[in-house]
């Protein structure tokens, strides 16, 4: 036991001066990324650099001049190295586009190394504050690629997708109009939400998370339980069909399964491409509605009187 | 609780009850993932056939240099709502075309899996996070159209270091990548409802097997644990019920252990006749001390010569008191284990010359003739205190127990490893009934004679003792009135009991 307190107390001491340590080179620089190729030109790696901010050009020089460099780890190639005879930039402040000049030699980058060299160049510029947009020119004139030979324009982060899992592919954001059941039965409670999310999954994949998830307000309740897998999900023609586990009726009381389908239906019908929703449950139609019309085929409609807190909508 | 975990019970419960679940328990941990695996597998290589049949279909439409092809966009919508997953195309600098998402189009993607697509590399990659697997497919253009119809992996065969150059070579064939995402949350939720189940089966048992363990822990050590109450019974009260085990090797032990309670009532018992036996013997010489001594006391105006005779007979019972008590002690100190043995290596010859000597003066009161014969001389490994006293006892027996002009021959005589002595008389003899007793202490054979022919009844067992104790064996063999035989053997070189 003594042992175990000493070990945990040392590790703390060496955390806390190492963290202040930490603080005292936050005052002078930041530390930026460096995008790099990997040693067989096939995937972008993140190298450091250490830079005071401030002022743009300074800043912008700095990390042109940092991706010329050679890198101190033998594994990551910088983008802006032997191959590419860059020239000169164009840095224009009221617009935030930043222009990079390349001579005739940019032409011998081919296919995968010259979108990885173009994206490696272009998010770490996009980093000064100031820059909202890099494009490149080749002998004076823009960019361009491809048989079709199309103008590569204006770039900004928007322009690559670095990954389709993990941190990097968490590139879309939106604004959620979310209602869960409340704690007392008695209708729906509506929840504005903020999300970030992966572009691999879709807009209905994501509200369904975020009904599993617990709502913000303590009167609410989360629509369904996380471990209720939704084993089809796809919307065509404006119709939302969704087959959900088992987990997700059984046990369930028949007005507490009402609400909840409901609290689905109708934060799903916040999305513009969805006016409707089918529900299944391990592949039977699941019905429940109000609407006398739509209960046969399980179709559902939104059912906007449930909302308890209309009012909130409308901010 | 130190006892608890060395206990038989403990290790026989620890032993059943982890034989048993730890087996099932590794299946359990080992088949969930196994079983989840081979279905995400065999799912991959459905989405790989239809990826193949899709990257044809695209090829041969050129749909990447035009995405409005409706037939193919409506088969990617369909494909995606089967898969409840997205589909991406990309062309050969791997920029979007199409993405059924509509999120990443016109964007140039640099997924390493996709980049290894357009080298010619089919790619699979699971997603935990968000419970869906992606499948990577290269587009082959046309001019490779034998290279599409395989499943197989395109090898480069350019060993060059120079990676652009190698590029050069794939993109000429491949004029894009496909990649599906397809939802595995029902894969998932099968994996779950195995595990749940294999964790139930696991729990159930594991609870019968407390309960079996528990039981067969109890069976195999109850044998053991009757076997103590027993020897506690004994020990208290001396006697215990019958008791029969069920298992050879408890009864072996059983009857290892009765025979080792009657060796020690043995034992017990002698040693209880020995110490009644000393107090008798030791008592007597007492007695007529005392009956002298009042007579004596009681006879007013005895005259001197009176006194002079029960002096002398008190005089001799007290010698005789000394004797017993003198061989008693000897008895004792050499009946302490390990008794200290002066060993030297002494010739027999002299010391037999030696005891006879001193005998021969009773031996001529008695009228007893002594002879010793020497084959050769002999030397041994004796205690030459305790062996000389271990003859002279054997001599004065023979010479004590003899007729008028009886005689003791000694006869002397070795082999290569043993000394041999022979003590023969002409004597009474021994009886055959007493033949097993004569060197039991105290043991007379006729008890109506001893006081006259004197001794203490020790002798023998002195003998015994000492002979015993250098590692000899001493025998004897005897006829009614015409005499007794007594053989001795010795080991040359003395080795000490307990080595070999």
């Amino acid at each position: 036991m003594k042992k175990y307190i000493s070990f945990i107390l040392a590790i703390v001491m060496i955390l806390s001066v190492t963290l202040t340590g930490c603080e005292k080179n936050s005052n002078s620089n930041d530390t930026y990324i460096v995008y790099c190729l990997n040693v067989n030109k096939n995937g972008i790696l993140r190298d450091q650099c250490d830079l005071k901010t401030g002022d743009t050009d300074y800043m912008i020089k700095y990390l042109i001049s940092e991706m010329k460099h050679k890198s101190k780890d033998p594994d990551m190639v910088r983008p802006m190295g032997n191959n590419v005879n860059y020239q000169d930039y164009n840095y224009n402040e009221r617009s935030g586009s930043l222009f990079l000049s390349f001579d005739r030699t940019y032409d011998n980058l081919e296919g995968v190394e010259e979108s990885l060299t173009r994206a490696c160049i272009v998010l770490t510029l996009l980093q000064v504050p100031g820059v909202k947009d890099v494009s490149f020119e080749v002998e004076h004139e823009p960019l361009k690629l491809g048989t079709e030979s199309t103008t590569v324009g204006a770039m900004n982060e928007d322009s690559f997708v670095l990954s389709l899992t993990g941190d990097d592919s968490v590139s879309q954001s939106a604004v959620l109009n979310l209602l869960y059941p409340s704690g007392d039965g008695n209708g729906l409670i509506f929840e504005k939400k903020n999300v970030s999310y992966a572009s691999n999954m879709s807009l209905e994949r994501v509200v369904m998370k975020y009904l599993a998830d617990k709502p913000k307000s303590k009167t609410a309740t989360p629509a369904l339980s996380p471990n209720v897998p939704i084993l089809n999900m796809y919307v065509a023609d404006g119709v939302c069909y969704l087959n959900l586990g088992a987990a997700f009726s059984d046990g369930v009381s028949e007005e507490l399964l009402k609400l909840r389908v409901y609290a689905i239906v109708d934060s799903l019908c916040q999305l513009t491409r969805v006016k409707r929703v089918q529900i299944s449950v391990e592949g039977k139609n699941l019905n429940i509605s109000t609407d006398a019309q739509s209960k046969e085929d399980a179709l559902y409609l939104p059912d906007e009187s449930l909302i308890l807190n209309k009012d909130d909508m409308g901010k | 609780m130190k006892r608890l975990f060395k206990s038989l019970k403990f290790h026989i419960f620890m032993v059943t009850f982890l034989c048993t679940m730890i087996p099932v328990i590794a299946i359990g941990v080992i088949a969930t993932p196994l079983f989840k695996n081979r279905t995400i597998a065999r799912n991959v290589t459905m989405i790989q056939s239809q990826a193949q049949l899709l990257t044809n279909q695209i090829r041969s439409t050129g749909y990447i240099e035009d995405p409005t092809i409706d037939f193919i966009n409506a088969e990617l919508v369909a494909l995606g709502n089967a898969y409840s997953g997205r589909i991406v195309i990309t062309d050969s600098n791997l920029k979007v075309v199409k993405d059924t998402y509509g999120v990443d189009e016109s964007k140039t993607m640099l997924w390493d899996n996709a980049i290894s697509a357009l080298k010619g590399n089919q790619g699979v990659y699971t997603d935990d996070e968000n419970d869906v697997v992606i499948v990577t497919v290269p587009i082959y253009s046309l001019k490779d159209a034998t290279q599409t119809d395989s499943n197989s992996q395109v090898v480069t065969d350019s060993t060059t270091t120079d990676g652009s150059s190698i590029q050069k070579d794939s993109i000429s064939n491949i004029e894009g990548v496909l990649v599906i995402t397809r939802s595995i949350a029902d894969i998932e939720q099968e994996a779950s409802f195995v595990e749940n189940l294999v964790t139930e089966i696991c729990v159930v048992l594991g609870i019968l097997m407390i309960a079996v363990s528990l039981f067969v822990s109890r069976k195999f050590s109850t044998p053991t644990d009757k076997f103590a109450k027993r020897i506690h019974e004994l020990r208290e009260t001396g006697s215990a019920h019958e008791y029969n085990p069920v298992y050879t090797e408890n009864a072996d032990v059983l009857d290892e252990f009765d025979r080792f309670r009657e060796k020690a009532d043995t034992v017990e018992e002698s040693r209880e006749a020995f110490v009644s036996n000393v107090s008798h013997e030791l008592k007597t010489p007492l007695a007529s001390i005392k009956v002298l001594a009042d007579s004596l006391n009681s006879f007013d105006g005895a005259p001197i010569e009176m006194y002079k005779e029960f002096m002398t007979d008190i005089t001799a019972e007290i010698d005789r008191e000394t004797q017993i008590i003198n061989d008693l002690l000897s008895l004792v100190r050499l009946d302490r284990t390990g008794a200290a043995l002066n060993i030297e290596s002494v010739s027999l010859n002299d010391l037999v010359e030696n005891m006879l000597k001193r005998l021969r003066p009773l031996a001529e009161k008695q009228g007893v003739e002594l002879v010793l014969e020497s084959f050769r001389p002999v030397v041994c490994d004796v205690d030459e205190v305790k062996f000389s006293l271990a003859l002279m006892n054997l001599v004065e027996n023979g010479i004590k127990y003899n007729k008028e002009n009886g005689y003791v021959h000694v006869t002397l005589n070795s082999d290569k490893s043993f000394a041999y002595i022979k003590v023969e008389d002409s004597g009474m003899g021994i009886p055959d009934e007493s033949i097993p007793h004569i060197f039991e202490r105290f043991y007379r054979v006729d008890k109506s004679h001893s006081r006259e022919i004197g001794g203490t009844g020790l002798g023998l067992a002195i003998v015994q003792e000492i002979i015993a104790l250098h590692g000899g064996e001493i025998k004897v063999s005897s006829v009614l009135d015409r005499g007794t035989i007594f053989d001795v053997r010795m080991p040359l070189s003395f080795v000490a009991k307990g080595e070999n």
